[in-house]
C-alpha cells in the first residue's frame, strides 16, 4: 500500500505552513483546526490534510530511513 | 464515466507516496495530476505501470468475483471495500507482497490510505471540509481538495481518499 510519509511544521506564516520533508519543503495552507510548528502534517493538493500523531510519524521516518 | 478516468480518480491520491518513494518523477506525477483533475482517459498500460500493486489486486479481486478487473464496479468495489480491508489485514489468506513494509505502519497512515464514505459540511475556495464515520459513534473531520470533483455541494455524500474527494456516491 501507498502509505504517505510525514512533514514537519518548520514555519507558519498566516495561515500557510511550511513543511519539511528532509528533501524538500511544501507550503500548505490551513484551512480548518490547529496546527502549531513542530507538528507532523500530511500536505496534498497545496492543503494541511491530517495532523499524524509525533510518535506514530517519528517511528514511521525512522522505519523508512533503514 | 471511462473506466480508465474512474480508476486514476481514486488511484491518484496515492500519486505523491509514489514520487516520495522515488518511483515516479515529478513530471510524471505533474501529468497524472492533469489528467485527474481534467477527467483525461491515460492508456491503460501507463496506468498498469505506475499502479502496479492496485492493478495486480483488482485482478485477484476480479478472479475471485467472475468479473473483468477494468470495469467501474470492480474499481469501486476495489477501492471502497478491498483496499481497506486488506489495510485492516482482514484479508490474511491473501498472498501480497506490497503489504510486507505496511505490517508495522502507524495507524494515523493506514487510516489515511482508506477510503471512506463522507458528508460535505463546508465548502471553501478550492476545498470541502467533510464529516465521516469511524467507528461507533466516531466522527472525523477531513480537509480534501476539490480539484478531482469540483461540483458536489454541502449536504452531498462524496469518496474521500487521502486528500481529494474522488466522486459522488
Amino acid at each position: 500500500m501507498c502509505l504517505a510519509i510525514p512533514g514537519r511544521i518548520v514555519k507558519i506564516k498566516s495561515n500557510v505552513a511550511i513543511v519539511d520533508y528532509k528533501t524538500e519543503q511544501r507550503e500548505g495552507r490551513i484551512v480548518e483546526g490547529h496546527c502549531k510548528k513542530g507538528d507532523y502534517v500530511i500536505v496534498q493538493g497545496g492543503l494541511v490534510i491530517e495532523k499524524i500523531p509525533k510518535k506514530q510519524a517519528e517511528d514511521w521516518l525512522k522505519a523508512f530511513q533503514k | 464515466m471511462k473506466p480508465e478516468i474512474l480508476f486514476l480518480k481514486y488511484a491518484f491520491p496515492c500519486s505523491f507516496v509514489l514520487k516520495q518513494r522515488g518511483e515516479i518523477s515529478q513530471e510524471t506525477l505533474d501529468m497524472l495530476e492533469n489528467a485527474a483533475i481534467n477527467s483525461m482517459p491515460l492508456g491503460r498500460e501507463i496506468l498498469e505501470k505506475i499502479y502496479f500493486r492496485a492493478i495486480a489486486r483488482m485482478k485477484a479481486l476480479a478472479k475471485e468475483l467472475h468479473k473483468d478487473y477494468f470495469s467501474e464496479d470492480l474499481i469501486r468495489e476495489y477501492f471502497t471495500k478491498r483496499h481497506n480491508e486488506l489495510l485492516d489485514g482482514m484479508c490474511n489468506g491473501i498472498k501480497d507482497k506490497g503489504l510486507d513494509i505496511d505490517k508495522n505502519a502507524p495507524p494515523a497512515l493506514k487510516h489515511l490510505c482508506k477510503v471512506f464514505s463522507s458528508k460535505i459540511i463546508k465548502k471553501g475556495e478550492d476545498y470541502y471540509v467533510v464529516h465521516y464515520d469511524y467507528g461507533g459513534q466516531n466522527k472525523k473531520t477531513r480537509v480534501v481538495s476539490r480539484s478531482l470533483l469540483p461540483d458536489a455541494e454541502i449536504g452531498d455524500f462524496v469518496a474521500i481518499h487521502y486528500g481529494y474527494a474522488v466522486e459522488k456516491v
